[in-house]
């Protein structure tokens, strides 16, 4: 009797351990990409434009943030660094957030998108930060802070630009790239941006050590042919790279204002 | 005696389980180190700054694209009787050729060694393009190239911001301001499928 109470006790332990382990495999798991599908659809709603999913909104908010404490670090750096780098690209941070807060305050009007009117806890703490910094460390201070936020909005407007439905979002994300791109390369140029740190801080899991082989020194590989056109086709296009550290933000002006939606980030 | 080996046996099994079940919280915890681990494994120094797994990752797939783009686009030219895809394939053709001279001087600098011809998926596309008759070849060719476009764009912003390699850094920002343009120039075509792209269905 006692036997057959504890093979019971046994067998259930089993069937219970069997079960936890099995269910992720054909419960959590296979229902991932419902789960992928699900953040894509959960709160879309439908527009003019196209449908607006929260990566979209996510995207327009935060080009919106980074006019409003990106618009004032300019405008601070100006009076307090000497450096006539520093001042560029101070400059280009002024003109390119105006710029993008013009747009963005457009789009999100028209989208119904609420924008906030105040940087947000931790870009009021970047604020403070650069505040503090003395005159000595306040290029360095100044130039990694915005060089870190620029890094790590880059890609997510990647993201956003490859898979926005949206028509307005999808001019957004390109307008945002070019001048994103204009700024880190301009914020570089300082020569205050310290790489290494901006790597580590980036780490992602995307490194793939099973990726390419690393170069052998001493060992070059043979020169790769050129990969070009097989027959000579008739083309007009002109390249998109410029110049090397320079970005083209040229545009078009917006169409139009609405200037019920949001406020101009104070520059003064 | 019996019971005691059948209590033995139980609490192997009970010590196994909390083992298995234990396993992956420690191979979890492992997992942020591993990032950067990945980062210092591949890596190598240059004289242009410290060359890593993930830069070498962009070189190759640069070279990859210019592989298989180009002849996408000179097929494009003789097939399509679309004035919109025509220019995008100008557009790719133009594009493409500049990066691939671009790729090729940096992964000789680095000494990186870069493939000569298409990978299996991308000869898969081409085929698939071959294959296309009539009014779905516009569509087929316009997806296929703008769904490889907009994969690539995320991949190029994270390695602009996080390499410590100058040439790649340059080489990165080329290959953004081209690959938008031919993102831009695919979707003029009126051809893409948003929905299927959004989904990553194609």
């Amino acid at each position: 009797m006692r036997r057959s109470k504890g093979t019971v006790l046994v067998a259930l332990a089993i069937a219970g351990t069997i079960g936890a382990l099995a269910y992720p495999v054909f419960v959590s798991y296979p229902n991932r990409n419902a789960t992928a599908a699900a953040a894509l659809t959960g709160d879309t709603v439908t527009t003019q434009w196209g449908p607006l999913t929260p990566s979209d909104r996510d995207l327009i908010v935060r080009v919106r943030l980074a006019g409003l404490w990106e618009g004032p670090a300019g405008q601070q750096a100006l009076e307090r660094s000497s450096d006539k780098v520093m001042q560029e690209a101070a400059n280009h941070l002024i003109v390119g957030h105006a710029d993008l807060d013009k747009r963005v305050r457009i789009i999100a009007a028209k989208l119904g998108v609420e924008l906030p009117n105040q940087p947000n806890a931790q870009q009021q703490g970047w604020l403070n930060e650069m505040t503090a910094a003395s005159p000595a460390e306040y290029n360095q201070v100044w130039a990694n802070l915005l060089r870190s936020a620029h890094g790590k909005i880059f890609p997510d407007i990647a993201t956003v630009r490859n898979s926005t439905r949206n028509t307005l979002v999808r001019q957004l994300a390109s307008d945002a790239n070019q001048t994103v791109l204009d700024h880190i390369t301009i914020l570089e140029k300082t020569g205050a941006v310290d790489f290494q740190k901006i790597a580590e801080g980036s780490v992602s899991g995307t490194a793939s050590p099973t990726g390419p082989p690393p170069p052998v020194a001493g060992q070059s590989p043979a020169s790769p042919p050129a990969a070009e056109p097989s027959t000579n086709p008739d083309v007009s296009s002109s390249v998109s790279p410029g110049a090397p550290g320079v970005v083209n933000t040229t545009r078009p002006d917006p169409e139009e204002l609405n200037d019920d939606q949001g406020q101009t980030p104070q520059v003064q | 005696m019996e019971r005691v080996k059948v209590s033995v046996i139980a609490s192997v099994a009970l010590v196994v389980t909390v083992g298995a079940l234990a396993f992956p919280v420690w191979s979890y915890t492992d997992r942020s180190g591993t990032a950067q681990a990945n980062m210092s494994a591949g890596m190598v120094n240059t004289q242009w700054g410290p060359l890593t797994a993930s830069d070498r990752d962009l070189i190759v797939r640069v070279r990859l694209a210019g592989l298989w783009e180009l002849p996408a686009a000179e097929q494009a030219m003789k097939r399509s009787s679309s004035k919109e895809v025509k220019e995008a394939a100008d557009h790719l053709i133009v594009g493409h050729t500049d990066l691939d001279k671009r790729v090729r001087t940096v992964a000789t600098q680095l000494g990186v060694e870069i493939p000569d011809e298409p990978n299996e998926q991308q000869k898969a596309w081409l085929q698939q393009m071959t294959a296309a008759q009539g009014k779905e070849y516009d569509r087929t060719w316009a997806n296929l190239l703008r769904s490889a476009h907009g994969k690539i764009l995320p991949a190029i912003g994270q390695v602009r911001n996080g390499t410590q390699n100058m040439l790649v850094r340059q080489l990165a920002s080329d290959t953004n301001q081209t690959v938008l343009d031919h993102i831009t120039m695919l979707e003029k075509t009126g051809q893409v499928d948003f929905d299927a792209i959004a989904n990553g269905t194609i």
